[in-house]
């Protein structure tokens, strides 16, 4: 039973915005929530949850707004919304089911129009009627459009000449002119009048920035006159040139070939039409068509069929002076330009140049970079260092920016597996020559490689295969030693200490002050080697470091140390490495002692002479004076 | 009355798929089941030539119509159907037990679909061939169909981002190299098969078959054409992946969807080349190149020069239109051979916003642009491969006959080799034979649709030796 709308509607509050703007999942709920309600009581007006669904609804962002219909509820954008109501779903199916396509909200709805639109909803309403049924109610603020009008333009009409309208859209254009015929008078002219009328409205419908929308009222239209007999389509010929100031009009023969309109124009007699010089001129002028002059400069007494044959046969059969057929001679031209074998590589990497180029004009490094890089991995890994440089070459020239080539580098990092790293690693620890297969990747290995090699480093067992390994990693660290810094703070100690190595023959000075924390690391591996790469550095703290060290609790890290002051210049250090010998601790005044020996310098002899003849006799004496005649040992000339 | 008995056809074959899963497909339930299909089938198509099942999007459609109801009354077996690979079903009578059978094992996942011609599973008539037919014709048909299968495929690998493969395309483009080379007029009249539902796909393999003739006569290498003929196969599959994507999305397009539309080009090359063997990898330039110009317009812009020099050297005239390029020109080899095909095809063929044209209309169209829009010479090969009236060509004769073109002439002056599909009175000829004729005794040309017949339907019952 129908609801009194008028009794509702007088009494509804007013529908201004209480809150934020609602989302789209809100709005679905809402309207979810009012059908339950509806459902569920005689007047659902009265209740609570419907007004509270009412007021969400007058709460969108933006009117109107639009939600289609499909079996799994409402979707928004094509997306299925993710409604928490049953009742939304119910709704959604309903008007699926009655060939409602998609709902408009052009307005805030008020309770009489919601009532309106749930009473549709029942059984009595057969497919293909709600739309009407509810217009017809006098509901404004809802429309309700079917699959039809979904596919022909945006605003749902009102009127039959407008649902004609909208239905071509549909792929029936046929379907349509039929129709036309034989809804009244079949006569050419009253058709063409009919068509272009129908065209121009249509065309009315949609938005003049809506360019898929222009196209396809366009299209369809050409075919449905494509439909249409002879008379019939000439005689609409005439009228759209006759109103071919409208440009709907000519964009409507511009879609014409010059085959078609040479063919209407015939049927106006020996001069053909009078105005179609007019458009053909304008339309030349304007660059909206080319002037085809195949078409036009066309013999009237003979069938066009017949003359394109011939102009085909005339090109076929023309020979030059020398009698040689055209074909021939484009054969033979053909076959001059036939791809060479070898070139195939040149031509893929054209290729991949234009893409990258193109990709990164667009903003749309994604797709390209990925497989860029899955290419140059999979050539590696197949050993093809020729076909991973043709590659790798497109993305280090020049008009590749730093952040694209940043960005192709972050895939081929993710791309390259193991067997490719070891192809990597080949050609870094033994470098081809330039122009050798390999040389390109060995350029380019520092820009992706080194994270990669330092992980492989980490996870390899076999000494030899490490070696390699680390040569490699040390060579592609001279270009890019600051890759490395971020392992000095790794968890495994040996990570860190392959990063001290490297970053130690990088001779990048600025790498010093990084290696400070890793030479106080709490592995003395770590520790020994920082120690070493701060002396290959020529770290100016190297020697107070170095100092320090002789107190390290591992005797390897004294002395190592020691062995590296041993050949430190610089003032003050003997003098340190004698006080160093009268430390209470005895182990550091050890290593200081057999620092000495290293030194080569007349106070540190001296020193260590006067260590070595120390009488003593137990303790601590006697332990640095054997200490001293050790390192005299070990050093004499 | 439609709707009713479309229900009957989708509960019948619910029921029947479901007994195949219980019973197996020889149980004599299963079996029942079955006929009932068939029987609905018939049914449903009443007086008709025939109808289309769709299914798209959970939505059953009938003839294109929607059938709401039916959708979701059956919303479980719609989607079992869709998961199954189906989207349309064309059925014509006499509906085949045989059919009827296999297209419900095919839902149950039991089978590899029908072959019998009554029930045609996403494809067109036009291809339909039996298991068993051993004839050159069914072979070459089946070739047409597994190229269609695996240009499906690759297409459903794109969409749904799994790691595509071109092993299977290099297959079928393999086999229609060879069957072109067995029987090359039959080649280029399958070529002529049109489908307007999957337009994208038939128009592909149209495309790799003239492609590859065209590339057989400049004497291109047979590993090349191979590759050529991926590339032509695979020129429009950016477009597939974008289409579903702009064709789901419910209102008109915003920019950033234009903008997907004019990136397929690189969609496609980009897809081919992630699945691309060592040395397929060119295939992707003709899907990167497909709507570039030979005179350099047209889209993407290629930014690239290889330096290639065309051999018609600067300022050469040919067919009476100038170069544009300044004998330098951006386009593959690939590229500009299968431009030639591609438009040939597209231009006979039917569309939405425009109908088909005739063969030599479409000649006609690619002689206007030679030196523009595509490289002259290929053009003038194209045309003398395809002759003056291509094969599939209709032409109504003085004596009141419709013959059908089977096969070019070499000389470019005389008449192709034709065979009588309408006698003088207008009536179909079952058994067409070959006739000659002189270019006086022809009257115009004459379009498949007003004949009612495609030139891919005469090739069973064309005398042998033709």
């Amino acid at each position: 039973m129908p609801h009194d709308r008028t009794r509702h509607d007088a009494a509804a509050p007013g529908w201004g915005a209480t809150g934020g703007p609602a989302s789209t999942e809100a709005l679905v709920d809402a309207l979810g929530m009012a059908f339950a309600t509806f459902t569920l009581y005689d007047d659902p007006t009265g209740e609570t949850a419907f007004a509270r669904a009412v007021e969400t609804l007058g709460r969108a962002h933006t009117y109107p707004w639009r939600i289609e219909t499909g079996v799994d509820g409402f979707l928004a954008q094509g997306e299925l919304v993710a409604a928490r109501r049953e009742g939304s779903l119910r709704v959604a199916r309903r008007l699926f089911s009655l060939g409602i396509a998609a709902v408009d909200v052009v307005a805030p709805p008020s309770p009489g129009d919601l009532l309106a639109l749930f009473d549709l909803l029942g059984p009595e309403t057969g497919e293909d009627e709600a739309r009407k049924l509810l217009a017809a109610r006098g509901v404004t603020s809802v429309r309700l459009l079917d699959r039809a009008m979904l596919l022909g333009g945006e605003t749902p009409p009102d009127d039959d000449t407008a649902t004609r309208a909208a239905a071509i859209g549909t792929d029936h254009p046929a379907a349509f002119v039929l129709a036309m015929l034989s809804d009244g008078s079949a006569e050419p002219a009253d058709v063409a009048l009919q068509f272009v009328e129908e065209y121009e409205r249509a065309h009315l419908l949609v938005d003049l920035d809506d360019t898929w929308g222009m196209e396809e009222l366009i299209h369809a239209f050409v075919e449905g006159f494509s439909y249409l007999p002879e008379a019939h389509r000439a005689a609409i010929f005439s009228l759209l040139l006759q109103r071919g100031h409208r440009p709907e009009n000519t964009a409507f023969l511009d879609q014409l070939s010059g085959l078609e309109i040479a063919e209407l124009d015939r049927m106006f007699g020996s001069d053909g039409h009078p105005l179609l010089a007019e458009y053909l001129r304008v339309a030349g002028e304007e660059g909206g068509r080319p002037t085809d002059r195949l078409a036009r400069d066309t013999d009237r007494s003979r069938p066009l069929g017949a003359q394109i044959v011939d102009q085909v046969a005339t090109v076929l059969q023309a020979t030059d002076r020398s009698g040689r057929g055209a074909t021939e001679e484009a054969l033979a031209r053909i076959a001059a330009s036939l791809p060479d074998g070898g070139d195939a590589h040149r031509s893929v990497a054209n290729l991949l140049r234009g893409m990258l180029k193109l990709s990164a004009a667009d903003g749309e490094m994604a797709g390209i970079s990925e497989v860029w890089a899955s290419r140059v991995a999979g050539a590696l890994e197949a050993g093809d260092l020729g076909t991973a440089d043709d590659w790798m070459t497109a993305a280090l020239e020049p008009g590749v920016s730093p952040a694209d080539r940043r960005t192709l580098m972050g895939a081929l990092r993710a791309a390259v597996g193991r067997p490719s790293l070891a192809a990597v690693a080949t050609v870094l620890a033994e470098p081809p020559g330039d122009g050798a297969p390999g040389a390109v990747v060995a350029r380019a290995a520092p820009l992706f490689a080194v994270d990669l090699l330092v992980e492989e480093l980490a996870a390899e067992d076999r000494k030899s295969r490490r070696k390699g390994l680390l040569r490699a990693l040390q060579v592609a660290a001279r270009h890019q030693p600051a890759a490395l810094l971020p392992h000095l703070a790794d968890e495994r100690w040996h990570v860190v200490r392959n990063a001290v190595v490297a970053l130690g023959t990088s001779r990048w000075a600025e790498a010093a002050a990084a290696l400070h924390p890793p030479a106080r690391h709490g592995d003395h591996r770590v520790r020994i080697e920082a120690l070493r790469a701060l002396r290959r550095l020529d770290d100016p703290d190297a020697a107070r470091l170095l100092v320090d060290r002789l107190a390290d609790a591992h005797p390897a890290v004294r002395a190592e140390a020691g062995r590296l002051l041993g050949s430190l210049g610089g003032p003050g250090i003997d003098r340190s490495l004698i006080d160093a010998t009268r430390s209470p601790d005895l182990d550091t005044a050890l290593a200081a002692t057999a620092a000495l020996g290293w030194r080569s310098t007349g106070e540190a002899r001296t020193a260590l002479a006067a260590l070595a003849g120390r009488r003593a006799w137990f303790g601590r004496a006697r332990a640095l004076r054997r200490a001293a005649r050790t390192a005299q040992e070990a050093h004499r000339e | 009355m439609s709707e009713a008995r479309a229900a009957a056809v989708v509960r019948a074959l619910r029921r029947a798929t479901g007994y195949v899963r219980l019973y197996g497909p020889r149980h004599a339930l299963t079996e029942e089941a079955v006929r009932e299909t068939a029987a609905a089938l018939d049914g449903l198509i009443g007086d008709r030539a025939g109808i289309m099942l769709g299914a798209a999007d959970d939505t059953l459609f009938l003839d294109g119509h929607a059938l709401g109801l039916i959708s979701l009354q059956f919303n479980a077996f719609v989607r079992e159907v869709l998961a199954a690979g189906i989207e349309t079903v064309i059925a014509t009578p006499p509906v085949s037990h045989a059919d009827a059978a296999a297209l419900v094992h095919l839902i149950a996942g039991e089978g590899g679909g029908p072959t019998g011609g009554s029930i045609v599973v996403n494809g067109a008539k036009g291809v339909a061939v039996a298991a068993d037919d051993t004839t050159p014709v069914a072979r070459l048909r089946r070739a047409y169909t597994r190229s269609l299968d695996a240009l499906r495929g690759f297409g459903r690998s794109v969409v749904d981002g799994d790691p595509p493969t071109l092993e299977d395309t290099a297959a079928v483009v393999k086999d229609l190299l060879d069957k072109s080379l067995e029987n090359p007029a039959a080649t280029l009249l399958l070529s002529t098969v049109k489908s307007h539902h999957e337009y994208t796909f038939y128009h592909s393999v149209n495309t790799s078959i003239l492609s590859l003739s065209l590339a057989r006569l400049t004497g291109l290498p047979e590993r090349d054409q191979v590759v050529l003929g991926i590339g032509a196969m695979l020129h429009d599959i950016g477009k597939i992946g974008v289409s579903r994507a702009v064709l789901q999305h419910p209102g008109r397009l915003d920019a950033d969807q234009w903008a997907e539309i004019r990136r397929h080009p690189q969609l496609g090359a980009e897809a081919i080349l992630r699945a691309a063997a060592p040395g397929e990898e060119l295939a992707a330039v003709v899907a990167f190149e497909h709507h570039a110009r030979f005179d350099g317009s047209g889209y993407p812009r290629l930014v690239y020069h290889d330096g290639t020099r065309h051999p018609h050297g600067e300022g050469g005239h040919h067919h009476g239109h100038g170069h544009g390029t300044g004998g330098r020109h951006p386009l593959h080899f690939y590229s500009r051979l299968v431009a030639v095909a591609d438009t040939y095809d597209a231009i006979t063929t039917r569309r939405s916003y425009r109908r088909a044209e005739s063969p030599s209309r479409a000649l006609q169209v690619l002689l206007a642009e030679a030196g523009r829009s595509y490289d002259p010479d290929f053009v003038t090969a194209f045309a003398s491969m395809m002759g003056i009236y291509p094969p599939g060509t209709f032409l109504r004769l003085t004596s009141g006959a419709v013959v059908m073109v089977v096969s070019p002439s070499p000389d470019p002056g005389a008449m192709p080799a034709a065979v009588v599909v309408r006698d003088a009175a207008g009536n179909p000829v079952a058994a067409p034979e070959p006739v000659a004729f002189s270019a006086r005794d022809i009257v115009d040309q004459v379009g498949p649709a007003a004949l009612g017949l495609q030139p891919a339907d005469v090739l069973e019952s064309l005398p042998a030796g033709v």
